[in-house]
């Protein structure tokens, strides 16, 4: 999951905890920034676009590909100043509903007074289970356990030394069988997790949703409307992340992060979706700055749907 | 067919062959449904299988395909190969390759295709066995 990203970087700073979260709070929405993106997916007629912020809402067989730019506010020296994430994530289904992430990815820094520096951040792999698919009322639920290794990327670049475990929740549902008219394109997306940090980091809970209103929905499902080409693929959508640090400095307030990015997922169907979103800080402790990310996702199951990076591994009988 | 494809209908269906060329180098089949489910393995290029609301067009040199013909809505799923799905009144098409499927509502440009469970393409299957 990409907020993931946040609640690791929240404690690299490493031990005592509460030294550790409040230095760390002015980088904590560098920690939202994903490195590993969201997926695409579908109920009914419903396609779900791909979440730059937020985790998949289900498992497919895709890559991603985001790359995002930070300003921090730097207090000492050594501190960054802008923070770049280039990330992958490689998702594959195991069977049609279960599906395993892998991401990775580099982070950069350019520094107050120092040089930049360039490092690996933590492997992280996730397991997602789509456990309810409703089509005809657009909605769907997944079940989501993810695990960072701690160590395997560079403290240099913030990197944690100690791993964590984040059970999650995920939901997609789409408006489009309410009696609502041109209201019907929006979509709602949300996420729940709390993570469970190994040795002294904290345990953080995490939770956000998405409004989406999909143009594609509305020229396909809801009216023909006249307008442009390139907007016919056009799905303006905003995310929302919060994350809640379980423990808490003394004498800090709360550390609450939070973090909007409005932005647009573009897709025509043709096996992959460009999507940008601006990230914007809302809490002190969430950050110094307006950001941006964008993302490519491949659709490997559209660009290769008869080789094996494109179908589930084990596939469901075929009626003979 | 003499093409060497093969169509399987499921019951209550209805369509005809409008054009069957298989000669030279313009080969071409097309037909129209009226209503109802057909299973095509086809082995021309181009296949096309008109509605109501819009044509699908198998563009692979062969394809396993299914094509739902009802008031006011079609859907194409394929098995193998890649069919694209065009809207009559407005041209907007979807191309829709193995083991996808998309809707086409009448007036309006095609769905974004999907990946299709196995249980859904099943479902086509046992109507057109």
């Amino acid at each position: 999951m990409k907020n993931r990203s946040t609640r690791h970087r929240n404690r690299r700073r490493g031990p005592p905890h509460y030294c550790w979260i409040a230095s760390v709070l002015p980088f904590a929405l560098a920690c939202l920034i994903p490195i590993a993106s969201n997926a695409y997916t579908a109920a009914g007629d419903r396609n779900f676009p791909a979440q730059l912020i937020l985790p998949q809402i289900g498992p497919t067989d895709a890559l991603w590909l985001p790359i995002s730019t930070l300003p921090m506010e730097a207090l000492k020296p050594f501190d960054p100043i802008r923070q770049t994430n280039f990330g992958g994530t490689y998702s594959k289904l195991i069977t049609e509903d279960l599906g395993i992430e892998l991401e990775d990815g580099l982070i950069h820094r350019d520094r107050l007074g120092a040089s930049s520096v360039t490092g690996a951040q933590n492997f992280r792999a996730t397991l997602q289970y789509e456990a309810m698919l409703d089509p005809p009322h657009e909605f769907l639920l997944s079940v989501l356990l993810e695990h960072e290794f701690g160590g395997t990327g560079d403290p240099a670049v913030g990197s944690e030394k100690h791993g964590a475990t984040t059970p999650g929740v995920t939901f997609g549902k789409g408006l489009g069988d309410l009696p609502i008219g041109y209201w019907r394109p929006l979509a709602i997306t949300g996420f729940a997790g709390y993570e469970f940090g190994e040795g002294p980091r904290t345990n953080t809970f995490q939770a956000g949703i998405s409004i989406q209103y999909s143009i594609p929905y509305l020229v396909s499902k809801v009216s023909n409307v006249n307008m442009p080409s390139f907007l016919r693929g056009m799905t303006p959508i905003t995310e929302v992340f919060f994350a809640n640090p379980v423990e808490r400095a003394p004498g800090q307030g709360t550390n609450t992060t939070l973090v909007v990015a409005p932005g647009v997922s573009y897709s025509i169907g043709r096996g992959w979706e460009l999507g940008i979103e601006a990230m914007i800080p809302t809490t002190r402790a969430t950050g110094h700055g307006i950001g941006v990310i964008a993302q490519l996702l491949v659709q490997l199951d559209y660009l290769l749907p008869e080789s094996v990076i494109g179908r589930p591994i084990f596939v469901p009988t075929e009626l003979p | 067919m003499a093409d060497g494809s093969v169509i399987s209908v499921a019951p209550d269906s209805s369509f005809t062959v409008a054009s069957y060329n298989i000669n030279g180098s313009s080969r071409r089949v097309k037909l129209s449904l009226a209503q109802g489910v057909l299973h095509i393995t086809s082995a021309t290029r181009p296949f096309e299988v008109s509605s109501a609301v819009g044509t699908a067009t198998a563009s692979s040199a062969s394809a396993d395909w299914f094509v739902e013909s009802k008031a006011g809505s079609a859907r194409v799923a394929v098995l193998a190969g890649i069919v694209d799905l065009t809207s009559n009144l407005i041209g907007q098409s979807a191309s829709i390759p193995a083991h996808w499927g998309a809707r086409l509502e009448a007036g309006r440009a095609p769905v974004l295709p999907r990946v299709w469970s196995q249980m859904e393409f099943n479902a086509f299957i046992r109507i057109t066995q």
